[in-house]
């Protein structure tokens, strides 16, 4: 199990990439005609925009794929000399093959400066026919309307649970690990259709043993699991007991040793489960994120957990009746 | 080859450009073109990307029979460079397109173009453009060969006491952006070429997209196009939307507008950008929108919020606050009594501008201090601000200090202008020039 998963298990193949079908057709449709515009790539991590670009790049030029694709990690090298050098020299030369040009692919160019970008823009016109660009970014706001104009835009969506659960079987069949499927659902809720992060999860709970549950994954991220938060608030939000619901937090802190701010992150999510009244909703979030705060500034977190916890109990009379258990 | 440069139109007959504009620059080329020099010896070519204004110059080149020179922001285009290549080229020598100096034809004439004229990266070093835009204006003065000058933003250009100048020895051509049909009309041309069927309502739905941006629609049209034979309404699916105002407007209509933190919340996944470029758009419109001063107060509360988590994570560099962030914004939906229906168009903000500005002016401010501290042996903390304010007091006041530090510390327009007034009165005069800018082009 020496390899990590995520690059063990990235696609290679087009095909193979989840979630992002209208997408993937377009890109298979570029290789086979081998030609494409400019592209950018937007969307939240672990959807995909590397994968996608790396397998363009094999599905183009076959095993060769490493010459003639030019990878800039933008949030290393980031300023205008490296665009008026490095990038103009890549992309003036033609590449040697049956596909006319190369592909430079600038990672998070949503971090190189505005001055670099614009920059950039009359190089990926002057040497498109020797050179094209993929760009990927997490917000395309921090790219100059210019570039977005020079790009057909991508927009890459966050997993599904049943992408993520799908490509995550196929992982643990391969690896011959026992995943249940409440553990498949504990991946998902923990990490919110980040493919990266859900896989890396389940290399870490397969680090400590072949059979894994929802409570293995729980374990390996360090975080209590949903039974524990639905516990709590149970005895503060519903039932009202401040002095139980207290003990339970303590012991959440003391013996099983979670963070607090694990589990106000944990409390958040379990909060838009629930079905509060909307108004009441933001007011224990506003609570919590200030809470969440004054503990990363250095506040005795027992203390700022056990106002939380007051806080809790608060509401438990205004929601009276108002949520199911 | 890729579409948009592949149709790139070669000739001006080919470019969809409005008769009075191409009159007054086809005007301005005979000029040249007779050897009687125009008054104004370069035009400035203004407007949004992807409506023509490059392919308008090179294809000027090409009717006339001109050679051109193409200077633009992947060029290092400080002073040197700028005199080297613009100013040698503008006055006799014939370059090529790269800048290189080649032989063609005695007496050809040759068209300088220096594109994105309003990027210059005025900093000093081995990749800076430093005093380019004062090399722009020496090359007006002597230039013997037509210039033409390409800008997104003309305020950037004509900034500065060196762009003030410049003003006085152009002509501005504004181009506009084409309407839907017009964009319709090209793309359905470029599918006839590609041997595409597809139906003109689908093609006017990209340009429409495209928001008059020719460009964008035609990579949108490839995006979907490459390697099909026939298009449907289906193949529409892939189309990212750039990040244009439609969707800004409508996610920010929808939190003005919805009683539903949860449905505001939705829209802002989707959108999924940048907190304060959605937090510029809120606190532009609120007001706007929550008439009733109690909605606007628990409206600005909750942006408030959200601002003040913001500040956080850049403090801390911790993002796991971002999710906060998003449950207050959206909560701004939830803070307001009344109900309110479509009243008014929103307006995009300004700020977003003002403040790339207000850090322009903090980059002019330590770069001064940089070359001060050198000079007296010092650090920038040390300089700022005790030592910093009496050396501008000084250099207001003395106009002998004054040239001489100009001269012994190589300052730049923006140099000079951050010095001769104060802090406040340049910003203000900044945003004074804008506006009068942007009142004058309406007229």
């Amino acid at each position: 199990m020496e390899d990590i998963w995520v690059e063990k298990y990235r696609p290679v193949k087009l095909e193979d990439i989840k979630g992002q079908n209208f997408i993937v057709e377009r890109l298979k449709a570029y290789a086979k005609n081998k030609n494409m515009p400019h592209l950018l790539f937007a969307g939240p991590p672990g959807t995909g925009k590397t994968t996608s670009a790396i397998a363009l790049a094999i599905a183009l030029y076959g095993e060769n794929w490493k010459n003639k694709f030019h990878e800039l990690n933008a949030s290393d090298e980031r300023g205008i000399d490296i665009v008026r050098n490095q990038i103009k020299d890549f992309a003036r030369t033609a590449p040697s093959g049956d596909v006319p040009f190369k592909i430079i692919f600038l990672d998070e160019a949503d971090h190189l400066t505005a001055d670099a970008q614009a920059a950039l823009r009359r190089t990926m016109e002057k040497f498109s026919k020797t050179c094209r660009f993929i760009l990927s970014c997490n917000y395309s706001s921090k790219i100059i309307e210019p570039i977005q104009s020079r790009t057909s835009v991508f927009r890459f969506r966050s997993l599904t649970e049943d992408d993520v659960i799908e490509r995550l079987k196929y992982i643990s069949q391969n690896e011959k690990i026992d995943v249940d499927e409440d553990a498949f659902k504990a991946i998902y809720a923990i990490t919110n259709g980040d493919m990266r992060k859900a896989i890396n999860l389940l290399q870490a709970a397969a680090s400590m043993g072949r059979e894994i549950n929802a409570d293995t994954i729980y374990r390996a991220s360090g975080l209590p699991s949903r039974e524990m938060i639905k516990n709590l608030l149970e005895k503060s939000l519903i039932d009202g007991d401040f002095l139980g619901a207290r003990d339970f937090l303590t012991k959440m802190l003391t013996e099983n040793g979670f963070s607090a701010d694990d589990i106000i992150k944990q409390i958040h999510s379990e909060l838009f489960r629930m079905n509060i009244p909307e108004e009441i909703l933001i007011e224990i979030i506003d609570k919590l994120a200030e809470i969440n705060f004054m503990i990363s500034e250095g506040a005795d977190e027992r203390i700022n957990m056990d106002a939380l916890v007051a806080k809790l109990t608060f509401y438990s009379r205004k929601i009276e009746n108002k949520v199911e258990k | 080859m890729e579409w948009a440069e592949k149709y790139r139109p070669k000739s001006l007959k080919d470019v969809v450009i409005r008769e009075d504009m191409l009159r007054k620059i086809i005007d301005w080329a005979e000029a040249w073109k007779k050897g009687r020099v125009p008054e104004k010896k370069a035009l400035v070519f203004e407007g949004r990307p992807g409506i023509g204004k490059t392919t308008t110059a090179i294809a000027l080149a090409h009717d006339m029979g001109w050679d051109y020179i193409e200077l633009n922001a992947s060029d290092i285009r400080d002073e040197h460079h700028i005199k080297d290549i613009a100013l040698r080229g503008s006055l006799q020598q014939t370059l090529g397109v790269e800048g290189n100096y080649m032989k063609t034809n005695e007496g050809r004439m040759k068209l300088i173009i220096i594109d994105e004229a309003d990027n210059l990266y005025e900093v000093r070093g081995p990749f800076g453009d430093f005093g380019g835009k004062r090399a722009i204006l020496e090359t007006l003065k002597l230039a013997r060969q037509p210039i033409i000058l390409i800008v997104n933003d003309p305020y950037e250009l004509f900034k500065g006491e060196n762009g003030i100048q410049l003003k006085y020895h152009v002509e501005e051509i504004e181009f506009r952006a084409l309407n839907y049909r017009q964009i319709a009309n090209i793309l359905y041309k470029i599918c006839q070429m590609e041997g595409i069927k597809v139906d003109k309502s689908i093609l006017e739905k990209i340009a429409q997209k495209s928001g008059g941006d020719v460009r964008a629609a035609i990579n949108d049209l490839e995006q979907i196009a490459e390697g099909k034979k026939y298009l449907s309404e289906n193949d529409l699916n892939s189309i990212g939307y750039r990040d244009d105002f439609q969707n800004i407007y409508g996610t920010t209509l929808t939190l003005l507008l919805t009683n539903s933190m949860k449905s505001a919340r939705e829209t802002l996944m989707e959108l999924d950008e940048d907190p304060d470029f959605i937090m510029q758009w809120i606190d532009e419109n609120l007001p706007r929108y929550y008439l009733d001063p109690y909605d606007l107060d628990r409206g600005y509360y909750f942006l408030e919020r959200a601002n003040i988590f913001n500040g956080r994570i850049y403090s801390r560099q911790y993002y796991g606050y971002l999710v906060y962030i998003m449950d207050f914004i959206s909560a701004i939906s939830i803070a307001k009594k009344n109900k309110y229906g479509i009243h008014e168009k929103l307006k995009s903000p300004d700020f977003l501008k003002i403040m790339s500005r207000t850090k322009s002016i903090r980059q002019t401010r330590d770069r001064i201090s940089l070359k001060l501290g050198k000079v007296m042996h010092t650090s920038i903390e040390e300089i700022n601000p005790d030592i910093f304010e009496m050396y501008r007091t000084i250099f207001r006041n003395d106009r002998k200090f004054k040239e001489f530090q100009i001269e012994v510390m190589k300052m730049d327009d923006s140099e000079i202008s951050f010095l001769t007034g104060n802090e406040e009165e340049y910003s203000k005069n900044e945003e004074k020039n804008k506006q009068n800018f942007q009142r004058k082009r309406k007229k």
